[in-house]
């Protein structure tokens, strides 16, 4: 069992008080814009991001006008592109991993400042958490060559914060009513080694004003495998000990791969920005994924009318199965059903958050352009 | 001896049982418990209506209100750091229209030993134009929100109303770029109500959707209950009709099939396909604790073999 918790309950990075309020900006992502590039005649400056992860380069485009007639914030463009930087056992990046890995950074560079007019200036780099804590020097210096850029890694809590501020919305609606949303969700990711989450909190320090703190998890579980759900099952257990809003709040926003992989399985034809999910539907999937997982990874998707909508599902399944094997999708379903029934959501209301992967990109990015 | 044992494993199970709240049911009493007590109790200057009625009469009837259990203060850490327990409080903070939030917190006990001692007040905070004022006696919460009051509120303003009422610093929670509608710059938002300059998207959908939820089909399989085989019928037989029909479906909150239509398929099968999908039953959806209407389509396949 090779699984560690890290406790990072009632911590807060500094800079990051000056972002809970950051916005949900998913909203913008139904852009028609996205991923193409427009000619610009909107007011404002445009911002660059890119994330790097060991699977994925991610980068972004937000435009920010700050004039006082109309402020705000919209995302033009995004895109995902693969990577394998997985480490080798001696600690280090294959020499043409890191390459790669830099050329991609590149690739996506020149996307920003020649197609979105980003300049080089207003581009962020960002490494994930698990690429390693001690920021490897070879992946750095390969993409500072390449790029004249330098990486910034985040560590395991930050990303945390960043990805509930960038996901979960400060108000949300019930009827016609406005409630306080972030206050009352929790995040949680769950990917194929880990499973991440937290909420904000309004805490009253004795001696001190109140204040936004973050209480975040961080639960490395390994390859995926049924053992590594029952030990998931025991850490989420010590977690919610002391961490009790994970249980309490009423809105979970769920993210993540195995998430993913759930929503489009069970509903290829919803392309909504946030679909709801049932505790009931995380359990049956379960089930049948374990029984019949090639009847899961092989919906009917005839049923879709709409031939756009059909061919955007038939994609999505296609990246579906590239990423997971049935095995991987069986243990994958197994850590959240274990999530789902160790942090009591039968009564909760829980989305996928279709873009919560850019949460942290996009609040890491207009953290920066507030600057 | 073996009796003997079992005992003592039930009664330290029973015991153990007794000790550790569940938290969904502490929530429900410690909720209830607050909601239901005098107002007074928590500040004898206070009337002695229960506190929820006085808190959403202070609030006003269109504030967007949310009650939960959660931490507050520090961790409780006894002499052996597993046994750590944190104190819980009951939270409602309310969204008012104009943009401010409340948050009135209620010390119930502990999350492991459950409600423990009287209620009492904990702390309030109002949040204004991204500000936090802590609120430090129940009964001074009315006239702070009175002082705060208006959405073109700033400190010039504040010290000539009513400085010595104010007592609560503000603490400055977020930077200037904070207060920015993001919804009015993209294409496809939803509309904005009640005013407020910093609404955001709303993913969450209404208590009570209106129109039935969509599910697949393969979910709808899974909640099938009772499940029924289309009869072929003869006169598709002596058509040598076959392949699938799809009935889309409208499935009641009890479970039962109160709509079909066939939307595919071959015409001559298609009234059988349409009369078995009305006989299947479902286990209820529930949405938001409450069963609700749902739709999916059901396909049948009417096989030459099966003829």
């Amino acid at each position: 069992m090779n699984l560690k918790i890290k406790l990072s309950a009632f911590s807060v990075r500094g800079f990051l008080k000056s972002i809970v309020s950051l916005s949900l900006l998913f909203h913008c992502l139904n852009s028609p814009a996205m991923g193409q590039a427009e000619p610009s005649t909107e007011p404002g400056e445009i911002y660059g991001g890119i994330e790097l992860t060991s699977e994925e380069a991610r980068a972004i485009a937000l435009r920010i006008n700050r004039s006082e007639e109309e402020q705000g914030l919209k995302l033009v463009y995004s895109e995902t592109s693969r990577l394998a930087l997985r480490r080798a056992s001696n600690g280090q990046f294959a020499p043409q991993a890191a390459q790669e890995a830099a050329q991609t950074v590149l690739k996506l560079m020149t996307r920003l400042t020649r197609q979105h007019q980003a300049p080089p200036e207003r581009i962020f780099l960002i490494g994930g958490s698990g690429l390693g804590a001690d920021h490897p020097e070879d992946l750095v210096d390969a993409i500072s060559k390449t790029t004249g850029k330098t990486l910034a890694f985040l560590d395991v809590e930050t990303e945390i914060q960043l990805s509930i501020v960038g996901t979960i919305s400060r108000l949300g609606k019930v009827g016609a009513t406005q409630i306080d949303n972030r206050n009352s969700s929790a995040l949680i990711e769950i990917n194929s080694d880990h499973t991440l989450g937290g909420y904000q909190l309004l805490t009253y320090p004795p001696s001190a004003p109140p204040r936004y703190d973050f209480v975040t998890m961080s639960i490395p579980h390994g390859t995926p495998s049924l053992a590594n759900a029952a030990a998931l099952r025991q850490a989420l257990r010590r977690e919610r000990e002391s961490k009790p809003g994970l249980v309490n709040r009423k809105r979970i926003y769920l993210t993540g791969s195995v998430a993913w992989a759930v929503a489009t399985l069970l509903y290829p034809e919803d392309r909504q920005t946030f679909v709801p999910l049932t505790h009931e539907e995380i359990m049956w999937f379960a089930e049948k994924v374990a029984r019949a997982p090639q009847q899961l990874l092989n919906p009917n998707l005839s049923s879709i009318r709409d031939r756009e909508l059909r061919q955007k599902a038939e994609l999505e399944l296609q990246a579906v199965k590239s990423a997971f094997t049935p095995q991987q999708l069986v243990a994958g379903a197994e850590a959240l059903k274990a999530v789902a029934s160790e942090l009591e959501w039968q009564e909760k209301q829980i989305w996928f958050a279709r873009y919560g992967y850019l949460g942290r990109l996009l609040s890491y990015v207009r953290l920066q352009a507030e600057k | 001896m073996t009796n003997l044992k079992l005992f003592a494993l039930a009664n330290v199970l029973l015991i153990w049982m007794t000790n550790t709240p569940q938290i969904g049911s502490f929530e429900k009493q410690a909720l209830s418990s607050v909601q239901g007590m005098p107002a007074s109790n928590f500040d004898s200057e206070l009337p002695g209506r229960p506190f929820a009625i006085w808190f959403n009469q202070l609030i006003g009837p269109e504030a967007g209100v949310v009650w939960q259990l959660t931490e507050c203060g520090e961790r409780i850490v006894a002499s052996d750091a597993a046994e750590q327990d944190l104190p819980a409080c009951a939270e409602v903070n309310a969204n008012l229209i104009d943009g401010r939030k409340v948050f009135v917190v209620i010390s119930v006990g502990t999350f492991k030993k459950g409600l423990n001692g009287k209620p009492a007040f904990f702390c309030a905070v109002i949040e204004r134009n991204e500000q936090l004022y802590q609120v430090r006696r129940l009964s001074d919460l009315p006239e702070m929100l009175r002082a705060l009051d208006g959405p073109t509120y700033n400190q010039t303003e504040n010290r000539t109303v009513n400085p010595p009422e104010i007592k609560a610093d503000p603490v400055r929670i977020i930077s200037t770029f904070q207060a920015v509608d993001l919804l009015s710059l993209f294409s496809n938002a939803p509309p904005v109500t009640g005013g407020s300059s910093l609404v955001e998207t709303t993913p969450p959908p209404p208590t009570s959707p209106q129109a039935p939820e969509r599910v697949s089909e393969s979910v709808a399989q899974g909640r099938a209950v009772t499940r029924v085989k289309p009869v072929y019928p003869p006169s598709a037989k002596k058509m040598n009709a076959a392949g699938t029909v799809e009935v889309q479906i409208t499935i009641s909150e009890e479970g039962l099939v109160f709509e079909a239509t066939a939307i595919s398929g071959h015409f001559a099968l298609r009234s059988a396909a349409v009369e078995a999908a009305r006989k299947w039953v479902f286990k209820p959806a529930i949405f938001n604790g409450a069963p609700v209407k749902v739709k999916s389509v059901l396909t049948f396949v009417f096989a030459p073999s099966a003829k």
